[in-house]
């Protein structure tokens, strides 16, 4: 074996070939995805722990989320799954054009979701429900409340930051495989796309947690 | 490895939303406890057809699917521990 | 065989035929402009980016630690008032655990060897190495903020409720300062494993690569699944710090319980982050210094995965009269005696290699020697601390203190030192003074014995930790304490010396000094950028020394029945 012919391919020198590079690229977001699991999923714990020690408290708070706006965002977010994945099939596909307007429909979504959720805390703040900003509840769940809510908006905010992240990254895609096409696009938009479904996953179990705890 | 197919995708996103009228339907009625039982499941369900379907995990390396094994159990294991305490304290 | 003489004998390492030591460039020949440095993709660069980074903070919480024993003297609290004790013995923790111990071997001999030992040209992601880097500068501005804001007192475990309430220092800016340095060691974890599992040279099966690596794999996975789960821990801390929601904090609803679950949970793992890359130098520095192959690499490796799994298990054992459940506390206690096992296993494989082998007691080996002698003494004291009824007594004592520092000092401080004295000639291309090194090492074992032995006694007799000053009764050993602590400082200071003056006067060191095997012997001193010129093929087991006389387990690797 002699010197690395990846420079010549225009791969970085460390990688033999294109597999290896794929291959190490795939496995190393699945494993970043794991410690994401870890992070959202200890504070997912914290959360039960707390639902469990106020439950009527938790309940009450929860009817006071928006269910129209949480589960239309849902929709939108689970829609743009959809767009990302449809995205990473045409760029499989070297279909041009219709990856670059895939991608900046799905970036487009996730911005809708973003717009909503801020219209939310808009809303949550005129009704009282920032734990630092002039919080006000009944007396009788006001502590629980007050901790339901700290929950509600320390995780949007995290998901919120991610979902943003994600933004950013799905329009830089979209603006390169518009500038020009390149080989290992297909792949590359693969890969954001697993982080795109994961923000996507984590919303899946926020929603039944902050919005579903008590309807009935 | 190869994307879904259109109708994969499609049909997933329909199931999906279909499980999200579900379950915010189904909050909708008294029924306790089954209430987040019904909820959890629900929302495992959405997230197995995003993983498997969206994110082909089933047609990923040996590795991948060890990694979000791994993942998943290191969380239970969190959880399960500590509840050997907050379960059974105050016996 | 061989007919050599010295002790360290020669010839008896065949190259593989195909490896070619490569010669002319190395690759500190590449520029030494900031650029070059702080823009490198090469993780040998960045390995030593890192040496000095930690070298830094190594003396910053060793500074908080020579006032702590500087204050232990004597009895009263006459050289610091108790507000700043606390906060010494904070910063201490904070800067040892975080900006030294757990970036210390993976960071800095981990980048760098990783890829020579599995004939790599550097990890998978160079960018995302270089980041790792900067973020641990990132957090470790975060810190030295807090510092000279005036220190923060609320221990290195940041136990709330008094650390989100009650606290009057600058809390956030450390939190802030570990949750940046975590994300650090998260992307150090997820390049390794990467390339272990992609990177290794054709013929470098799993059970061919060096136990050093082995234990580098399963540092990694360590840190990326449990260094997560401390970072979300330190947001839910700021969280109620900063806005008064009551997840910990009794008094608004909370349960502190849950807090020191979620801590020691990464905690706990995080210990076995220290100590497993050192087990893993250790193995390389007994093997090369007693000319033997390890005995039972096998049940080594296996050793290595069971500590790091077993780890993820134990953690209730920090919170045994914590009021966590009794059930629970039964349940950690079992889990905990199980992890020594593994544990017990390499000391006795250790062991077994030296038998009938040709030692050397060079530098390297002395710490290697001592850390199995050390670790031996602070393991076996971690199994009276998991049993419930003697752990009542013992929590919160300088027995405690004793344990820990045993292994993690007396352990991976010496394995850390062990391993930059046994690469230096690779890494810098430079041969130091034995003679001096040896010194070092023995002032260290001496100094340290007689800073920490005594604390064993201390806390046995009920003296508590995190106490400024103490009843009349403990000074004595207190007084050998400190006094074994500025032989211990002596024994750390030696090596800024001989070791510079290596760098700048030192013979120039060949391929292969020790006679080593490993593929990071097969390339120059120091390498090239790339590593190596051809990359070599594998064909044998690892730790071919004395080739006709071999264990078992080599056999099996080699038939292929293994």
């Amino acid at each position: 074996m002699t010197a690395s012919p990846a420079p010549a391919l225009g791969i970085a020198g460390q990688f033999e070939d294109v597999r290896q590079r794929h291959a190490a690229a795939t496995l190393g977001m699945w494993i970043f995805l794991a410690t994401e699991v870890l992070f959202f999923g200890a504070l997912f714990f914290a959360y039960s722990i707390a639902r469990a020690q106020a439950p009527d408290a938790f309940a009450a708070a929860s009817r006071h989320t928006n269910i129209v706006l949480g589960t239309a965002n849902t929709a939108i977010l689970l829609t743009s799954s959809l767009m990302m994945v449809l995205a990473v099939r045409s760029a499989s596909m070297e279909a041009r054009r219709t990856t670059v307007m895939l991608l900046v429909a799905t970036a487009v979504l996730g911005v809708a979701f973003a717009a909503i959720k801020l219209t939310e805390y808009r809303l949550d703040y005129l009704d009282h429900l920032v734990p630092v900003l002039d919080f006000a509840f009944d007396p009788r769940y006001e502590r629980g409340a007050r901790i339901f809510f700290g929950f509600y908006f320390a995780t949007t905010a995290l998901h919120l930051l991610h979902l943003s992240i994600g933004v950013v990254v799905v329009l830089a895609f979209a603006w390169r495989t518009h500038r020009s096409w390149s080989p290992e696009l297909p792949h590359s938009i693969e890969i954001v796309g697993l982080y795109w479904h994961f923000v996507d996953v984590v919303w899946i179990f926020l929603y039944p947690c902050l919005y579903l705890v008590a309807r009935a | 490895m190869n994307p879904p197919s259109l109708r994969s995708c499609i049909g997933t996103w329909i199931a999906l939303l279909v499980l999200l009228a579900l379950t915010c339907g189904s909050s909708y009625l008294r029924l306790g406890a089954l209430n987040l039982a019904t909820n959890l499941a629900i929302a495992v369900a959405k997230a197995l057809l995003v993983l498997f379907v969206f994110m082909r995990l089933g047609s990923s390396s040996t590795m991948v699917r060890l990694v979000a094994v791994i993942g998943v159990t290191t969380l239970t294991l969190l959880v399960c521990l500590s509840m050997t305490d907050f379960a059974i304290r105050g016996w | 065989m061989t007919s050599a003489s010295s002790p360290v004998a020669t010839g008896d390492i065949p190259l593989p035929p195909n490896a070619v030591a490569a010669r002319g460039s190395s690759y500190l020949d590449g520029g030494m402009t900031l650029r070059s440095w702080l823009l490198t993709h090469d993780h040998k660069r960045i390995a030593i980016l890192y040496t000095l980074s930690i070298t830094a903070f190594f003396f910053i919480g060793g500074a908080a630690a020579t006032l702590i024993r500087l204050e232990l003297a004597t009895p009263m609290g006459d050289v610091v008032s108790a507000e700043t004790y606390n906060k010494l013995f904070t910063m201490h923790g904070v800067i040892m655990v975080w900006f030294f111990l757990i970036p210390s071997i993976p960071s800095t001999l981990g980048n760098f060897l990783l890829p020579l030992m599995i004939g790599a040209r550097d990890l998978a992601f160079p960018r995302l190495n270089l980041a790792s880097w900067y973020l641990y500068v990132g957090g470790a501005l975060f810190t030295i903020a807090a510092m000279l804001l005036g220190g923060v007192d609320t221990g290195w475990t940041f136990y709330a409720p008094f650390s989100t309430m009650f606290s009057n220092t600058h809390v956030i800016y450390v939190l802030a300062g570990v949750f940046v340095v975590g994300f650090s060691s998260i992307l150090t974890g997820i390049n390794f494993i990467v390339t272990v599992h992609k990177m290794r040279a054709p013929g470098l099966t799993w059970f061919r690569l060096p136990l050093f690596v082995w234990a580098q794999y399963a540092t990694s996975a360590i840190l990326v699944l449990a260094t997560p789960v401390l970072a979300m821990t330190l947001v839910l801390l700021a969280v109620e710090r900063l806005f008064g929601i009551g997840i910990f904090d009794p008094n608004l609803g909370g349960d502190p319980l849950l807090f020191q679950h979620l801590f020691w949970f990464y905690s706990h793992p995080a210990v076995y982050v220290m100590v497993l890359p050192a087990m893993g130098v250790v193995s390389e520095l007994v093997a090369c210094f007693s000319r033997n192959p390890i005995f039972g690499y096998k049940a080594m490796a296996y050793a290595i995965l069971a500590i790091a799994v077993i780890g993820f298990l134990v953690w209730g054992h920090h919170m045994f009269v914590s009021g966590q459940s009794m059930y629970a506390g039964v349940v950690f206690s079992m889990l905990s005696f199980l992890v020594a096992i593994p544990s017990a296993i390499k000391v006795f494989n250790w062991t077994a290699t030296l038998w009938h082998g040709r030692i050397v007691y060079s530098a390297p080996m002395l710490y290697a020697l001592g850390f199995v002698g050390l670790f031996t003494i602070g393991g076996m004291t971690g199994l009276f601390l998991a049993a419930l009824a003697l752990d009542v007594h013992l929590t919160d004592t300088y027995f405690v203190i004793a344990h820990f520092h045993y292994i993690m000092v007396g352990g991976s401080v010496s394995a850390y030192l062990g391993g930059i004295h046994f690469w230096w000639p690779k890494i810098t291309g430079r041969m130091y003074s034995d003679r001096w090194a040896r010194f070092a090492a023995i002032l260290l074992f001496v100094g340290f014995n007689f800073t920490f032995f005594p604390q064993y006694l201390l806390g046995m007799a009920g003296m508590p930790r995190r106490y400024h000053e103490y009843p009349p009764e403990f000074q004595t050993l207190n007084v050998l304490s400190s006094a074994g602590a500025v032989i211990l400082a002596l024994g750390y200071l030696l090596p800024l010396f001989y070791l510079t003056w290596s760098l700048l006067r030192g013979p120039r060191a060949t391929a292969n000094p020790w006679k080593a095997t490993g593929l990071e012997w097969q390339t120059s001193s120091p390498p090239p950028e790339h590593n190596f010129d051809t990359v070599p093929v594998v064909d044998s087991p690892p730790y071919a020394y004395r080739p006709g006389v071999i264990s078992p387990a080599v056999v099996q690797a080699r038939e292929g029945t293994g």
